[in-house]
């Protein structure tokens, strides 16, 4: 088999041989028994690949791919916004801007207070909310030392920024407005299955660990959002 | 590759206006140019990966595209330049997988065992893709590059950055593997 006639068998089939070293080969074809039984094998070998079919995915991944592009639009809306405000801002605009963030961390915080106003650090861990992973709204308000429930805080840190965008709505433009509400509406309707699931199901791992990504993406978009009003105002 | 099972060398003119819609922001567009692709992209990407890659890589894939469409010119079909976008995607993440990949026994030739289907039955071909998946690394992207996705060598060469010999001795490399599924 290590015969060089054979390794001329796939140029053979591809028609790559030139004519003399074809003419060659089809001698020695006609001649010999093996020769002719691999060519065949390979003819068949080259006929399945070229007949494989291809098959759409187990799962729909469009909700996925769908997400992430929302997500890489909205970052970059307010790339471009920044940058095509780096030069109009005023001081006075700019010290707005700065109460705006100011009263938007005030506001998460006392509602977190005005929630659980006497528990202690570790009181609100339930089994309610087993593995909910640390995300943006646990480094903002870990430093309070008042809630350390992460779905709380989460919560919390979620309604804060969804007041604030809805109070300044009027100042995004309507293109950025609708691509913000689809994706809010597709993560919000992520955690609302998550949730009627967890209902049948409270201790499924799965689950938990999903509502919490959920709920951690939506917070990652409002922030995103309020930092495009903070800029437009 | 794309390019061969396409009437016009552009696509469809419903597909040429999904494009445009989509280069415009419009994401239902490109939902269907998705629907439309999905299975030849996943498929790539799933002979050249394996399994446990082919979902990530072919969200990676239409994620790409969606961000690289204002680059795409129209020339050419939708299908051809995100087929070409993701083979570059594949083959940059198989660089990045490397030495990591252990699943590949020997030269491969041992891997490959004989078909339990006759050739005329559908499960063959079930087992062929099975088989391309434990080929030796070189032999089965140049397999699948030519073989199956209709790649000439001088194409491949490029891509992999090796000469028209090397992918010619790889693909009949691959060839007189996979043989053994149908020698009688």
């Amino acid at each position: 088999m290590n015969d060089d006639r054979f390794h001329r068998l796939s140029e053979y089939l591809d028609g790559g041989l030139s004519p003399a070293d074809r003419a060659e080969l089809e001698r020695d074809l006609e001649s010999d028994v093996e020769l002719r039984t691999v060519l065949s094998e390979l003819r068949t070998v080259k006929q399945l690949g070229e007949a494989v079919t291809d098959l759409a995915p187990d799962t729909d991944l469009w909700p996925a791919i769908a997400e992430r592009i929302d997500a890489d639009r909205v970052v970059e809306l307010s790339s471009a916004r920044r940058a095509r405000r780096t030069f109009t801002f005023t001081v006075p605009q700019f010290a707005a801007a700065m109460i705006g963030a100011l009263l938007m961390g005030s506001g998460a915080l006392w509602m977190a207070r005005s929630v659980a106003p006497d528990a202690s650090p570790d009181a609100i861990q339930t089994a309610a909310d087993p593995v909910a992973e640390p995300d943006a709204g646990d480094v903002r308000l870990a430093a309070t030392g008042t809630v350390r429930n992460p779905s709380v805080k989460s919560d919390l840190a979620i309604a804060a920024l969804e007041q604030k965008l809805a109070e300044e709505r009027s100042t995004l433009d309507t293109s950025t407005v609708r691509i913000i509400e689809e994706s809010l509406a597709k993560i919000d309707r992520a955690i609302e299955s998550a949730t009627v699931a967890l209902d049948r199901d409270p201790g499924n791992m799965w689950l938990n660990r999903h509502l919490a990504d959920s709920k951690a993406r939506k917070l990652r978009l409002l922030e995103k959002a309020a930092a495009l009003s903070v800029v437009r105002t | 590759m794309a390019e061969s099972r396409s009437d016009d060398p552009r696509g469809s003119p419903e597909e040429r206006k999904d494009v445009r819609r989509a280069s415009a922001g419009d994401m239902e567009a490109f939902e269907r140019l998705y629907r439309t692709h999905v299975a030849q992209i996943h498929g790539l990407a799933r002979r050249m990966l394996g399994e446990e890659w082919a979902d990530e890589l072919t969200q990676d894939v239409f994620v790409r595209a969606w961000s690289k469409l204002d680059t795409f010119r129209g020339d050419s079909a939708f299908g051809t330049w995100l087929h070409r976008v993701a083979v570059n995607l594949v083959l940059g993440r198989r660089k990045e997988l490397g030495r990591s990949r252990d699943r590949f026994i020997g030269d491969g030739e041992a891997a490959v065992q004989r078909a339990t289907g006759t050739m005329d039955s559908p499960a063959i071909r079930l087992e062929i893709e099975a088989a391309l998946t434990r080929l030796p690394d070189g032999a089965r992207q140049v397999f699948v590059l030519h073989d199956v996705e209709g790649y000439r060598h001088r194409e491949i060469a490029e891509l992999l950055g090796v000469t028209t010999g090397t992918t010619k001795a790889q693909l009949h490399r691959a060839r007189m593997i996979l043989r053994q599924y149908v020698s009688r």
